[in-house]
């Protein structure tokens, strides 16, 4: 960022949460459906994308703080695929994915750089991230309600001495 | 502050990066175990700067805990880029500081007694030496000699700057204290450990 131009600054912001949006879609999304989204829009498949980085697996230390201020410890290790990849014009798309699924990361690398194009972001959006969108929504609906159902409402009763005797 | 690197024109690694880096850390031991030997790596692709023998050895043997530091005409966006994606490796411009030295043909070399030359007691963290040149089969005659071969071995490498050899004779003239040099030119590497004592031929 050698220019500090704050209109600049805060356009390449707005990109850069946009495409935190959908990366975060892509990595939380179900690695069937995503699967089979990818499979079910061909058109895709033509176009070239050159791996420069295999999805390779990998441990990630995760670090927390408790009550966030208190010492920073590690939490645990998580398995983590990572993937990169890039359209002929330059465009490249990367993803880090939870678990061991190396086509969910090389699939959402994909579609990472093709909602960054101009040609392909509209149909991209359309074709993946609103159906993982909708499903999200859907899948944390539907947990909310099972949720819901089991809610135990605590209330007090007042005893009457008398009844023990 | 860190800034994020382009990637898009960052060359490819690997294509196999188990694979590879196990064959390729092959061929490293075979070329330090075995001085003057020159082995190919099989590498395809490399930054704008290295070649394709460097660019190897970068994959293999550069991680994250491996300061590196560049000679001027590498310290560029591609090459930095190239080294942080791949490799996650730190830039230094500390000779000392770095467990790996690259350094290209024609450019400005520190000295070499800059570099680190390990310690009495961990000699082993001394600054490994990946230099670019020209060819590995022509240039002057320099005579090697030491453990890895039973007779002296000759060596002709061409694009080394004026004083190299000098300094490489004081850079290990207190054993065990010293510097491992890797020869790079295209594909090629050459290895030449701090065990090994060299004399230029005369009249060469």
């Amino acid at each position: 960022m050698s220019e500090l131009n704050p209109d600049a600054l805060s356009a390449q912001n707005d990109t850069n949460a946009a495409r935190a949006t959908w990366m975060k879609m892509l990595a939380e999304s179900d690695a069937v459906q995503i699967k089979q989204l990818w499979a079910s829009n061909p058109d895709f498949e033509s176009l070239e994308f050159e791996i420069f980085r295999r999805p390779e697996r990998g441990l990630v230390m995760v670090r927390a703080r408790a009550g966030s201020a208190g010492e920073r410890f590690n939490l645990g290790e998580m398995t983590v695929t990572r993937c990169a990849v890039r359209l002929k014009d330059g465009t490249t798309g990367v993803s880090y994915i939870s678990g061991r699924d190396v086509d969910h990361a090389l699939i959402a690398a994909k579609i990472d750089a093709l909602m960054q194009t101009d040609d392909h972001s509209a149909a991209a959006e359309v074709s993946f991230v609103e159906p993982l969108v909708e499903a999200r929504r859907a899948k944390l609906q539907n947990r909310a309600e099972k949720i819901s159902a089991t809610k135990v409402n605590f209330f007090t009763m007042v005893r009457n001495r008398e009844d023990k005797k | 502050m860190s800034t994020v690197p382009d990637l898009s024109t960052i060359p490819a690694g690997f294509d196999d990066p188990v694979l590879n880096s196990q064959s390729t850390f092959r061929l490293v031991l075979d070329a330090l175990s075995r001085p003057g030997r020159i082995s190919k790596l099989d590498v395809q692709a490399a930054p704008e700067g290295f070649n394709f023998a460097t660019a190897g050895l970068a994959l293999c043997l550069f991680d994250f805990n491996t300061p590196i530091f560049l000679s001027p005409l590498l310290r560029t966006e591609q090459v930095e880029s190239w080294i942080r994606f791949h490799c996650s490796a730190p830039i230094t411009t500390i000779p000392a500081e770095a467990d790996f030295a690259v350094l290209a043909k024609g450019d400005s070399w520190p000295n070499l007694m800059d570099f680190n030359r390990g310690s009495e007691k961990y000699p082993d963290v001394s600054t490994s030496l990946i230099l670019q040149v020209q060819s590995l089969d022509q240039g002057r005659t320099v005579t090697i000699s030491g453990p890895g071969n039973k007779a002296p071995v000759d060596l002709q490498i061409e694009g080394l700057p004026e004083h190299f050899w000098a300094a490489r004779a004081d850079a290990v003239s207190d054993f065990q204290l010293g510097l491992d040099c890797f020869f790079t030119a295209e594909n090629a590497v050459l290895g030449l450990p701090r065990s090994n004592q060299h004399t230029l031929k005369a009249g060469a």
